[in-house]
């Protein structure tokens, strides 16, 4: 899965789960807490965008995000690469 | 060792740590095997399993899944069918909830996430053992705390869900009744977890501590309580909720501002 659709992933449940972000543009240089997130919210987006792209991250590697760029980045490093 | 247990296939979710830990070591000793849940890196398995070896019990089963993911949960039950076959107990122990520092915190949004990862589990898991392992548990309990009466700093999800917990638990008493299903929640007094400084602060635990002796208690007393309930030999309770507190909620808010006439044992 490329960059970009692992964003639109997490972008997808940034909207559904974080009241604040519903009908904002959302950026990679945005950070969660932008959106009045709190800290329930940001575990349920990654946890649900997680299980959607089928991959774990440990907890203490998703501290370092500070963005949600750095979150995608993240996630792409999770994937299991295809041969 | 309480025989009526031994063999026995128990379900604590959040069993990985703190109370969970205890109630999963406490049913380990009493015969029974063990599945514990916790969420995706909380635990280092090898070294619960040596705290298991350690005190002589056969190691638990730890199962990575989400209490508030019902498919995650449906999966978790086909585990214990495939491997088990039955269910005997479900421990619904998770609680995970924000703190609340001012007014403009409390969300609707967050109040929904609070009762889907520490209410609804309790009927959820019930629905998924019934659906998929083809019965339903002997004993149900909900981990409670006195946060659904009381109202302590920051703690107005957690209160939320905990009173929403109480509340299924003496309907599903009565729904599951028929089926020889007892279910009860066990509210147990103040315990140092680390979620409980995660909730309340290091430094205030600390402070406690010294003001008032013998307020945190021994989270294995709470854990035999849950024992006793699934033993067999209090199967005319259920639909209650069992403070375990050593009796601390009975104390006036006068004994702790004079600190006279606190019940604090001396051992």
């Amino acid at each position: 899965m490329s960059r970009e659709e692992i964003f639109a992933v997490v972008k997808a449940n940034v909207q559904s789960v974080i009241e604040g972000a519903r009908g904002k543009e959302i950026l990679e240089t945005n950070s969660m807490r932008d959106f009045g997130a709190d800290s329930l919210e940001i575990v349920e987006v990654v946890s649900r965008s997680m299980k959607q792209l089928k991959i774990k991250v440990p907890r203490t590697q998703l501290t370092e995000a500070r963005n949600l760029g750095d979150l995608v980045d993240l996630f792409a490093k999770a994937q299991v690469p295809v041969h | 060792m309480l025989s009526g247990l031994h063999g026995k296939n128990i379900l604590v979710t959040g069993g990985t740590r703190g109370l969970g830990k205890a109630i999963g070591l406490e049913f380990a000793a009493a015969g029974a095997h063990v599945f514990l849940t916790h969420r995706w890196g909380s635990v280092d398995e090898n070294e619960l399993i040596a705290e298991f070896r350690a005190a002589s019990l056969d190691a638990p089963r730890i199962v990575e899944s989400d209490v508030a993911d019902s498919e995650a949960t449906r999966e978790l039950m086909a585990l214990i069918k495939r491997e088990r076959g039955t269910l005997d107990v479900i421990i619904s122990n998770v609680a995970f909830s924000q703190v609340v520092h001012d007014l403009s915190e409390l969300k609707k949004s967050t109040l929904d996430l609070s009762l889907a990862y520490s209410a609804w589990p309790l009927v959820d898991l019930v629905q998924a053992a019934q659906e998929v392992i083809g019965e339903f548990p002997r004993y149900v309990i909900g981990i409670s705390s006195d946060g659904g009466e009381v109202c302590h700093e920051g703690y107005d999800f957690a209160g939320m869900s905990k009173a929403v917990l109480e509340t299924l638990c003496r309907y599903l008493a009565l729904r599951l009744k028929p089926h020889g299903v007892r279910v009860n929640a066990v509210r147990p007094g103040f315990i140092d977890t680390a979620s409980f400084r995660a909730t309340f602060g290091g430094a205030a635990v600390e402070s406690i501590k010294q003001r008032v002796g013998g307020l945190f208690i021994d989270p294995q007393g709470v854990a035999r309580v849950c024992v006793a309930l699934c033993s067999g030999l209090l199967d005319a309770v259920t639909g209650q909720v069992i403070v375990v507190d050593e009796g601390w909620s009975l104390v006036s808010p006068m004994a702790f501002l004079t600190g006279h006439g606190l019940p604090t044992e001396r051992r």
